[in-house]
């Protein structure tokens, strides 16, 4: 009996599974509907069992030394990311701190309003002069709002921020390149 | 003592512990090596650094099957090998002469003769397969291993284990019958 290309090509694709009854009931009962017709898809199973066969045979080779780990080598525990990623969590909590007592106003360096009356916050005699010079501008015409900030939380903000983005991401690094070591899973040569 | 409690003490630090569960898996490690990469020398290498990083990573275990997570650290190791051996091609295979069977008292010369040219020949058929299609058959046909722990080494789906296993037994197929082992 001629069959389709395409019913053969199925059971083709189906007949692995089915050597080792990996195939669902309704699955099997095709690929055997099919082998009991077609002689070309019956060879091609006999082969197939053939080849599983004679791999089946194939010894396990003992090997010719023990593959004991003999020296000390690192113990499973040394490895860097778990105190980077603890060092990157707490910078981290430190930066949010620093933004939320800026916002806050803790460190003085709100704004500096020249209305009467007004607060003025000054972190150091240098800002007061500062200020003090461009509200004597503002007063001959230039602007009136100044703003000022004690002069050390800036570089510490950013300097906290290109810490946590520096070590976050060396941590990250680690942790990828250890995972790639034990479980990097390759598709390349997959046909 | 057990794989569970051999592995809790190897994850506090105990070599000799480590050191029994490599006695319990080094012949499936050093198979699969041996499988993969058709050369003695290269598969002891392999196997030997493939328990060094189980050694290195034994904290990052998370239970399941010990098995399964040694051969796919194993078969990590082994791409490393075929990609470094891709890249430099000049790095001669050892001929596949691995089986040194003795023969049996009811085999003839002849008989045990063409057992061996069988063997060479499947040996060269695995290696004619793409990687991942000849790992799926030695851990399925030579290791014995179910669909689901293939699936583990492997890091795929069921579905990728059938696919990659019924490709690469088909085309070691027609590598057999190709070279006459037998005929279509």
């Amino acid at each position: 009996m001629k069959f389709r290309k395409s019913e053969c090509d199925q059971t083709g694709d189906r007949l692995s599974p089915y050597v080792d009854q990996r195939l669902g009931l309704e699955e099997r009962g095709e690929v055997e509907r099919h082998l009991e017709t077609c002689q070309g898809c019956k060879h091609e199973l006999e082969s197939l069992q053939a080849t599983v066969e004679l791999l089946h045979q194939v010894p396990q080779v003992l090997p010719a030394r023990s593959f004991a780990i003999r020296e000390a080598r690192p113990l499973p525990s040394r490895s860097p990311f778990p105190m980077m990623r603890a060092a990157t969590v707490v910078l981290a909590v430190f930066l949010i701190l620093l933004f939320a007592f800026d916002m806050t106003n803790l460190f003085h360096t709100g704004p500096i309003s020249n209305q009467q009356g007004g607060p003025q916050y000054y972190s150091s005699e240098k800002d007061r002069s500062q200020a003090g010079d461009k509200n004597t501008l503002g007063a001959n015409g230039g602007t009136s709002q100044e703003k000022s900030e004690a002069g050390w939380v800036r570089p510490l903000e950013y300097g906290v921020l290109g810490g946590v983005v520096v070590l976050g991401g060396a941590t990250l690094l680690v942790w990828r390149s250890r995972r790639r070591a034990l479980f990097e899973t390759s598709n390349e040569n997959d046909a | 003592m057990d794989d569970s409690e051999l592995i809790k003490w190897s994850k506090k630090g105990d070599l000799d512990s480590f050191n029994r569960l490599v006695e319990s898996y080094q012949k499936a490690v050093y198979n699969l090596a041996l499988r993969m990469l058709s050369d003695r020398q290269a598969a002891e290498d392999a196997s030997q650094e493939a328990f060094f990083s189980a050694w290195r990573g034994i904290g990052d275990f998370r239970g399941g099957n010990f098995k399964a997570w040694m051969l796919r650290i194993t078969a990590n190791v082994c791409r490393d090998h075929l990609r470094k051996r891709k890249r430099n091609p000049t790095s001669s295979l050892e001929e596949l002469s691995m089986e040194f069977e003795l023969s049996n008292s009811t085999e003839s010369p002849e008989d045990y003769a063409l057992r061996l040219e069988v063997r060479t020949q499947i040996q060269r058929g695995l290696a004619s397969l793409p990687s991942e299609q000849r790992l799926a058959v030695v851990l399925s046909d030579i290791q014995g291993l179910s669909y689901e722990e293939i699936a583990q080494v492997m890091g795929c789906s069921l579905g990728t284990v059938r696919s990659r296993l019924s490709r690469g037994r088909a085309r070691l197929r027609d590598y057999l019958v190709q070279k006459g082992t037998f005929s279509p």
